[in-house]
């Protein structure tokens, strides 16, 4: 069944606060991954990538997420919920 | 007007900034919007412009254009150091375990003093990998290898070589463990380290295909202790490697030191552009590990 985009933000934010070390609650949309407070270096992006992939792959597994999308310059908490929202039977 | 007069110009209008920015707050200078403008096009495009992308956290610092002074010998000179990333090939997109990378780069370094074998003028191309393979949430279990195959000519030495490197790590999350963050109270990073261990097999194309290979251990430490929130105003890197050799017919060295501590002054509270004061001692490895010791002040672009 196809998430809500809320029970996707909710899942890119666990993610993000396992490769980033912050809680939960201090992680909002707007942020940008490689600039504060997340401030994630490429291997954490990685780590990132793999864990928001088996996510996806969880609801749609022939589907996946790049991790040149991850890495992208400027790429946002949302930018990344905008996408997995998408990604299923897209 | 001299030298040190432009370098004291810079200081203090990279000073002023830097107050008007702390009136301002987030209201940054023209300049730095100008440049933050041209370096999200680029990178945009894919395009990423550093130090160097030599398969370390060396690559997060910013690439240099630095007006030197050679402080035992009174010289004044121009220092470049400068890296360009062009795009990124992943090799398992459906993977949940590893990560597999490749990147072309291009580097340049220069340095104009004229003096014996301190003169450099390098020019790299070349393909990166990076291979990260996570089976858990400790740091161990979350190894990672870095690696290049380049191309170089040194136009001063008129040396061509292939080189060929993979260095080690792992990385980590928790506080302590290598590459992850320490905060302060604010959430902003003030430390973070790298260590490394690997190895590097250089051979000369031209000169009767001497070559030599080494072990290399490394350590990489970032500290930005006057961080506050999203600025950060100061950034200290410290990098030291230790290259004990295998063997050698090319350089005829024996076993290697090199030390790079960087103090870097960003007047925006971002990393992207900033006024950089660079010690390096040791056998430089962009200059095929001639014996440097030098002073350097310049500015410092990170895209």
């Amino acid at each position: 069944m196809k998430p809500t985009r809320d029970q996707v933000k909710a899942a890119v934010i666990v993610a993000l606060a396992e490769v980033s070390g912050l809680s939960p609650e201090k992680i909002k949309e707007e942020q940008v991954l490689k600039e504060y407070p997340l401030v994630l270096d490429d291997q954490q992006l990685n780590r990132l990538t793999l864990k928001l992939r088996e996510y996806i792959k969880s609801i749609d597994p022939p589907k996946t997420i790049w991790v040149t999308t991850v890495r992208k310059s400027g790429q946002t908490v949302k930018g990344l919920t905008d996408y997995i929202f998408k990604v299923p039977n897209s | 007007m001299k030298k040190p007069a432009i370098i004291a110009l810079l200081l203090i209008s990279t000073i002023t900034v830097s107050a008007q920015e702390a009136k301002t707050d987030t209201l940054q200078p023209k300049f730095v919007q100008q440049i933050n403008k041209a370096t999200t096009w680029l990178t945009d495009k894919g395009v990423q412009v550093q130090r160097t992308f030599d398969g370390s956290k060396s690559e997060s610092k910013p690439a240099a254009i630095s007006w030197n002074s050679d402080y035992e010998n009174k010289k004044f000179f121009t220092v470049i150091d400068a890296g360009i990333k062009l795009a990124q090939l992943e090799v398992f997109p459906n993977s949940t375990k590893f990560i597999l990378l490749f990147y072309p780069k291009v580097e340049w370094h220069r340095n104009t003093i004229n003096e014996g074998d301190k003169k450099k003028n390098n020019l790299t191309g070349g393909l990166n990998t990076e291979f990260i393979w996570s089976i858990g949430e400790h740091w161990y279990e979350n190894p990672y290898i870095t690696g290049s195959f380049d191309y170089k000519k040194d136009f001063i030495k008129d040396l061509k070589t292939t080189q060929a490197k993979a260095y080690f790590s792992f990385s980590g999350i928790q506080e302590g463990d290598p590459g992850a963050a320490v905060r302060n109270s604010t959430d902003a990073i003030v430390f973070r380290y790298y260590p490394y261990i690997g190895i590097e097999h250089y051979r000369s194309i031209d000169k009767m295909r001497q070559k030599a290979s080494m072990w290399a251990n490394r350590l990489y430490i970032e500290l930005y202790p006057l961080s506050r929130n999203e600025y950060k105003y100061i950034q200290l890197s410290v990098d030291y490697t230790y290259r004990k050799v295998f063997s050698d017919n090319l350089y005829n060295q024996g076993n290697l030191d090199w030390l790079a501590l960087s103090l870097t002054f960003y007047p925006g509270g971002n990393d992207k552009l900033g006024l950089g004061l660079d010690y390096s001692q040791g056998e430089d490895p962009t200059s095929n590990f001639v014996k440097t010791k030098l002073l350097a002040l310049g500015i410092k672009l990170k895209i």
